[in-house]
């Protein structure tokens, strides 16, 4: 059983800019975010009886950022899938192509390329709260965390990036 | 850096610089970490720091869907015939309009091929026979028309010329014309028509 077309219609243009945007910022590729954004709306259209209306926002959001993993995965595996779990994954560490480059200096690359050096779940975490404005409360839903996690998660993202901002500012007054 | 400033560490306040960059804080909590950043340069250049990245991070852009893609998950996400025709079947063919023009088709196919048609040796006149041809492509396009637009126009033409009212005399005239169903005519009910049209 499907959802109601209508039910599909309201949630797409409710959830479809969250969804796009965490792929754009997890993936810092605007071409793959698009495929991924595409897929996890296909899914939600063929899987819509899994999932109650309350609950499609987590439920997406999950989807979205376990998608946008398993991309990065297979980019770091020449297409295969790494089955080996999450733990030590570097997600960002790949050298930026030419159109991510572009896309950097887009979005204010500095910042952007701070994000890249957050590991797995801070990196979604630190999105989802600062980028998209979710409480704690909606992103421990959607990413199936306790919000006391939450808050550590975060606490420990927003810290690497200060990190890391300072590093760009020494650098920049150094030189 | 201070490491003790109004019995605060600085370890202590920049513990809770998020949680004051959140606005989680109580008041008295947050005066005393705003009192301790006045006191300590370093734990205030924290703060600057903290406050400047919470604001470019909530300052970048989130993005719309491009149309394209939207475009592409329409083409992915049709229903299929089957749920096509249970919506059709949910929303249509239910209606007590739709089941009246149904009936009048099926007793029209039945008149057609009915094996005691013109017995008792009735002649059917030019007129009767026109009629309920009429009425059998009346009927005909209406259950025909199954798609939104084509419902809405029929709607519009049983509500506004009575027409209903003519498909029900019809059918009633075809009952009589096939002679042995002429008490089952009598007990048929009309159906009711806005606006007090036709009879």
């Amino acid at each position: 059983m499907r959802m109601r077309r209508q039910d599909f219609d309201d949630v797409v243009v409710t959830h479809g800019r969250r969804v796009f945007t965490l792929a754009v910022y997890l993936l810092a590729n605007r071409e793959e975010a698009e495929d991924v954004t595409q897929d996890v709306l296909v899914k939600l259209w063929r899987r819509g009886h899994e999932v109650s209306l309350e609950r499609v926002g987590p439920w997406l959001v999950r989807v979205t950022r376990n998608a946008c993993i398993d991309t990065i995965r297979r980019r770091k595996n020449g297409g295969r899938v790494d089955v080996d779990g999450e733990s030590g994954i570097e997600l960002f560490e790949r050298a930026p192509g030419p159109e991510n480059l572009a896309y950097a200096s887009q979005l204010g690359g500095r910042i952007l390329k701070a994000l890249e050096t957050l590991s797995e779940p801070s990196r979604s975490v630190v999105i989802l709260r600062e980028i998209q404005g979710l409480s704690y409360q909606e992103i421990g839903d959607a990413l199936e965390m306790p919000i006391s996690n939450v808050r550590v998660t975060l606490h420990r993202g927003r810290r690497r990036l200060r990190e890391e901002l300072r590093e760009v500012r020494d650098h920049v007054a150094a030189c | 850096m201070l490491q003790h400033v109004d019995g605060q560490s600085c370890a202590d306040v920049l513990d809770r610089l998020d949680a004051w960059v959140d606005g989680d804080l109580v008041e008295s909590e947050a005066a005393s970490v705003e009192a301790h950043f006045d006191r300590c340069a370093s734990c205030s250049a924290a703060r600057r720091m903290a406050a400047d990245l919470a604001m470019e991070l909530r300052s970048l852009p989130t993005f719309e869907v491009p149309e394209r893609v939207l475009h592409a998950v329409r083409m992915k996400a049709r229903p299929s015939p089957w749920e096509r025709l249970k919506s059709y079947r949910n929303g249509f063919l239910l209606r007590p309009v739709t089941a009246v023009a149904v009936l009048a088709v099926v007793v029209l196919v039945v008149v057609a091929i009915s094996p005691w048609r013109g017995r008792g040796g009735h002649q059917y006149t030019g007129q009767e026979i026109e009629r309920a041809a009429e009425e059998t492509k009346l009927a005909l396009a209406y259950v025909g028309s199954i798609t939104r637009r084509a419902e809405l126009r029929v709607k519009e033409k049983i509500f506004d010329e009575g027409i209903a009212a003519q498909t029900v005399s019809g059918v009633r005239q075809s009952l009589k014309i096939i002679g042995g169903a002429a008490a089952a005519t009598a007990d048929m009910p009309a159906t009711p028509l806005p606006h007090g049209k036709g009879s």
